[in-house]
């Protein structure tokens, strides 16, 4: 759950033009609210925390004085989805054109507020000139979710930008999007790196897999985020015995590589996890230990 | 004892016809006398026939020359010092170099002669019995003409103190042209000038080609029973059609001049052509001429001057020679290279076996059967030539891409497609090749597939069509069902601005209201942030479809981005012009 410190309720009410002086002096913590934590805003309710004056600061964003608008988005994007109302606005507004840096605003606050009906407005942003737009456009639409957004995003996959295939990839991941799984393959093979990680969270077993089989001809840190991803998934979705393949798969690896992530992975493996994987990876974190030419002690179980 | 009879045969001509002396040799005082004396000579000769040239090519190496028989295949060498490029003319090859003047059979490379001399050849004519030579003298002054028989010795020496051109000898005659405006008619036995002919033409170079004698530099004369109307312009004469080519190409070099006996660009730079046997009327045969320019070797229509082939060599050409229904060329290399006048087919290929400073050739009566296999289409031909990388083709290639914009077929178009996504191609070309683009008219379904080819990274498609000139064309064509393909493209970010612009101006022809919410969302999307020249010109010509399209609606839309403090100021005068002046756009080109 997202958490910031309440606004005192008078700071709401007050004028646009103070507001707008305000919002340049406000602590950045505040200003950036939860995504200042690191932690993305996925919860769907309404939390309780303030009440926005959300006529206030509809005039604002409707206001087309840069400043104002900048002190709307600013107190709206910490609210998170509790600014929902003004999703319809936000949307308009983006829709209609900003300056790169109120758009990227503007998107930010449509991310932290969440909502799936602005997926359409964010899915246009994606086919700005601008990459810096493109990615952040990217980047709202995984809070905004729903299938307008992961069209975009697999659409964004293919995006002359970089940057862009890369949040694109992570974020149908963070969707949960099983059916884009072979495209991510293809990204994959594409040099995109986010989409090992991608292809981790959604494969089903021959996926996974296939995933281990790329070892062969992609190098191991790009893959590692993906073979992360398998082990921590739920014994419903993979099971122990695949898992304890991929142990295995990174174990003959014998690298210093392979037995950073193992012994990453042993660290946080869950105290009520599969007591079975956890075996095999401290086995494993053992025979990898040395580094590099190390030969692993007995193969995979 | 054949040459004492052919002395006594000239020499009975003479005598029984009364050749007369027209005056002093190379009389600068001399009038015009209207083609009466050179009528006279090409008279007493009737149906006389230059004995037919060799069939050779011959090369300039490090120790001397090296020979191969067109006809046989026989090659031969020759050590010798050159100081200058060998002549072929006849059956003989002469050459000057290390003090000396020499003669080879041309067919063996066996010395004919040699005899001491100081300066370096300049011209040579044969005659089968008589060898005709222009000597450079190494003071660069004036000149001597020899006429050498074929045992070596100097039947008659002319001291030369006019600019001479290349000479022919027919018939103990030599045919000397000089002041580029005259041939004066020598008689070796006699030793007086016996006709002289004004030309219209720059004439330098008296030839003897498939048994009849020429005289030109820019175009050919043939001298036949016309010949006594060179002076008004009424000889049997012809030319090559005249038209632009890269590195202005020359039929024949000045005659008269020593060339180096190493090659220099304007012996890969060339054009051949070989006067049609017979006729009343003088043309070229097979109706063709051709150009060579480094690697690429063309032929051309010689009634019209269109490119009818092109075929591309390993080496630089540094000669050539046509002969009846083809040409061969000769590459730096010592590489031959046999083409037929028709479709530019391949018709075998030979070799002096080494790298060459110089080359020289020379067909008469000669032949070659093209290999009809591997006849092609002219389109596919010139979008192979343009495809070759090296960077002194450039200007050829850009002459070809013209070409090939100018070939009616909607192959034409797909070629030029092709080329234009082609990532081999030199990005120094392109701007023809999307110009040439830009100027079709067909090849709609072409255009339609290259469109559907959007960007895609992970489909490996990275190199974006040419949709800027493929949409003018569109437009110009007025294909307004491919409006809603070019819309994508115009929110595509991966299209280019140069593009855009052009995607947009085509889009004012060919939107519709179908259109309508793309084209907003195209200025929506760019009003806030766009600084970029093009991108504000295809901004304007959406705005004016708008316009178009909405009427008051979109006058009062385009009004209030005006207004908008948040646009940029470039695109609120763009568009506050708009709004002022009302104006629909015109019709993209």
């Amino acid at each position: 759950m997202a958490v910031f410190d309440p606004p005192d309720m008078n700071t709401l009410r007050l004028s646009r033009a103070l507001l707008a002086g305000l919002a340049l002096t406000l602590p950045v913590a505040w200003v950036d609210g939860s995504m200042a934590q690191g932690r993305p805003a996925t919860q769907r309710k309404a939390p309780k925390g303030p009440k926005l004056d959300v006529p206030a600061l509809e005039a604002q964003l409707k206001s087309r004085n840069a400043g104002e608008m900048r002190a709307a988005l600013a107190i709206a994007r910490p609210a998170g989805p509790a600014a929902a109302p003004l999703a319809p606005t936000l949307e308009r507004i983006l829709r209609d054109g900003l300056p790169s840096d109120l758009s990227i605003e503007a998107m930010q606050t449509l991310a932290a507020i969440g909502s799936e009906t602005s997926s359409g407005a964010l899915s246009t942003l994606t086919h700005h000139r601008d990459p810096k737009l493109r990615r952040e456009a990217a980047r709202a639409l995984i809070k905004t979710r729903g299938p307008e957004a992961v069209k975009a995003l697999r659409r964004c996959m293919s995006d002359g930008d970089g940057a862009v295939r890369e949040v694109a990839a992570s974020g149908l991941g963070q969707l949960g999007a099983k059916e884009m799984v072979p495209d991510l393959f293809v990204a994959l093979d594409h040099k995109v790196a986010e989409a090992a990680g991608a292809i981790g969270q959604l494969c089903d077993a021959a996926q996974c897999e296939q995933l281990l089989g790329k070892l062969t001809r992609i190098s191991f840190d790009i893959l590692s985020p993906g073979f992360d991803q398998i082990l921590f998934r739920p014994t419903s979705e993979v099971s122990d015995d695949l898992k304890i393949k991929v142990v295995g798969r990174v174990r003959e690896m014998g690298t210093v590589e392979s037995n950073r992530l193992l012994k990453d992975v042993q660290g946080r493996w869950p105290a009520k996890g599969s007591k079975k994987v956890k075996q095999a990876i401290d086995q494993a974190v053992i025979a990898t230990e040395g580094g590099a030419g190390a030969k692993p002690e007995g193969g995979a179980q | 004892m054949k040459r004492l009879a052919v002395l006594l045969a000239i020499a009975s001509v003479s005598c029984a016809g009364g050749q007369t002396r027209i005056g002093k040799v190379f009389d600068t005082t001399w009038q015009d006398d209207g083609g009466r004396s050179i009528t006279t000579v090409r008279e007493r000769l009737g149906g006389y026939v230059v004995p037919r040239g060799a069939n050779v090519a011959v090369g300039v190496v490090g120790d001397g020359l090296v020979g191969i028989s067109l006809d046989s295949g026989q090659k031969w060498k020759f050590a010798h010092a050159l100081d200058a490029r060998p002549f072929i003319t006849g059956q003989v090859v002469v050459g000057t170099g290390g003090g000396s003047l020499f003669a080879l059979d041309a067919g063996t490379g066996r010395k004919l002669w040699e005899r001491a001399s100081g300066g370096q050849v300049r011209g040579a004519g044969d005659d089968g019995t008589t060898t005709v030579v222009s000597l450079a003298p190494s003071t660069n002054q004036g000149g001597v003409l020899l006429a050498i028989g074929r045992d070596g010795y100097v039947d008659r020496q002319l001291e030369l103190d006019i600019p001479a051109g290349r000479p022919a000898v027919a018939a103990n005659l030599a045919f000397i042209p000089w002041q580029n405006q005259y041939v004066t008619v020598y008689d070796l036995a006699s030793g007086d000038e016996v006709a002289r002919a004004t030309f219209r033409h720059q004439t330098s170079h008296a030839i003897a080609i498939d048994g009849t004698l020429y005289f030109g530099e820019i175009g050919l004369t043939r001298f036949d029973d016309k010949i006594g109307g060179a002076s008004k312009d009424q000889a049997s004469f012809v030319d090559l059609p005249s038209r632009e080519l890269p590195g202005s190409p020359r039929w024949l070099r000045p005659g008269g001049q020593v060339l180096a006996k190493t090659t220099d660009a304007t012996d890969s730079i060339r054009l051949y052509a070989r006067p049609a046997k017979g006729g009343d009327k003088l043309t070229i045969d097979s109706d063709r001429y051709y150009a060579t320019y480094y690697h690429a070797v063309l032929g051309f229509r010689a009634s019209a001057g269109e490119l009818a082939w092109v075929r591309l060599i390993g080496e630089d050409a540094i000669a050539g020679t046509s002969y009846a229904q083809g040409m061969a060329v000769c590459d730096r290399k010592g590489g031959l290279h046999f083409f037929d006048a028709a479709s530019g087919a391949p018709a075998g290929q030979m070799s002096l076996g080494a790298e060459l400073q110089s080359c020289t050739m020379q067909t008469d009566a000669f032949s070659k059967k093209p290999d009809v296999a591997q006849v092609q289409p002219l389109v596919q031909q010139i979008s192979e030539a343009i495809r070759t990388k090296e960077t002194e083709m450039v200007m050829i290639q850009r002459f070809l891409i013209r070409e090939l914009t100018g070939q009616p077929g909607e192959i034409a178009t797909r070629k030029l497609i092709e080329l234009a996504t082609d990532p081999r191609m030199s990005s120094v070309l392109m701007p023809e090749v999307r110009e040439g683009l830009s100027a079709r008219r067909n090849g709609l379904e072409y255009m339609t597939q290259a469109l559907a080819k959007r960007y895609d990274y992970l489909a490996d498609v990275v190199t974006p069509p040419p949709v800027g000139p493929i949409a003018f064309a569109l437009a110009a064509m007025d294909e307004k069902r491919t409006a809603p393909v070019l819309l994508e493209y115009l929110l595509d970010p991966q299209t280019t601005t140069d593009d855009l612009k052009h995607t947009a101006l085509a889009l004012s022809k060919l939107a519709g209201a179908e259109q309508l919410e793309g084209l907003v969302t195209f200025v929506a999307l760019n009003r806030c942030v766009a600084d970029d020249d093009e991108l504000i010109q295809a901004m304007a010509a959406v705005a004016r479809t708008i316009l178009r399209i909405e009427g008051g609606k979109g006058s009062a839309r385009l009004q209030a981005w005006a207004a908008d403090s948040l646009t940029t100021s470039a695109v609120r005068e763009m568009l506050g012009g708009l709004t002022r002046t009302g104006t629909n756009p015109p019709p993209a080109k």
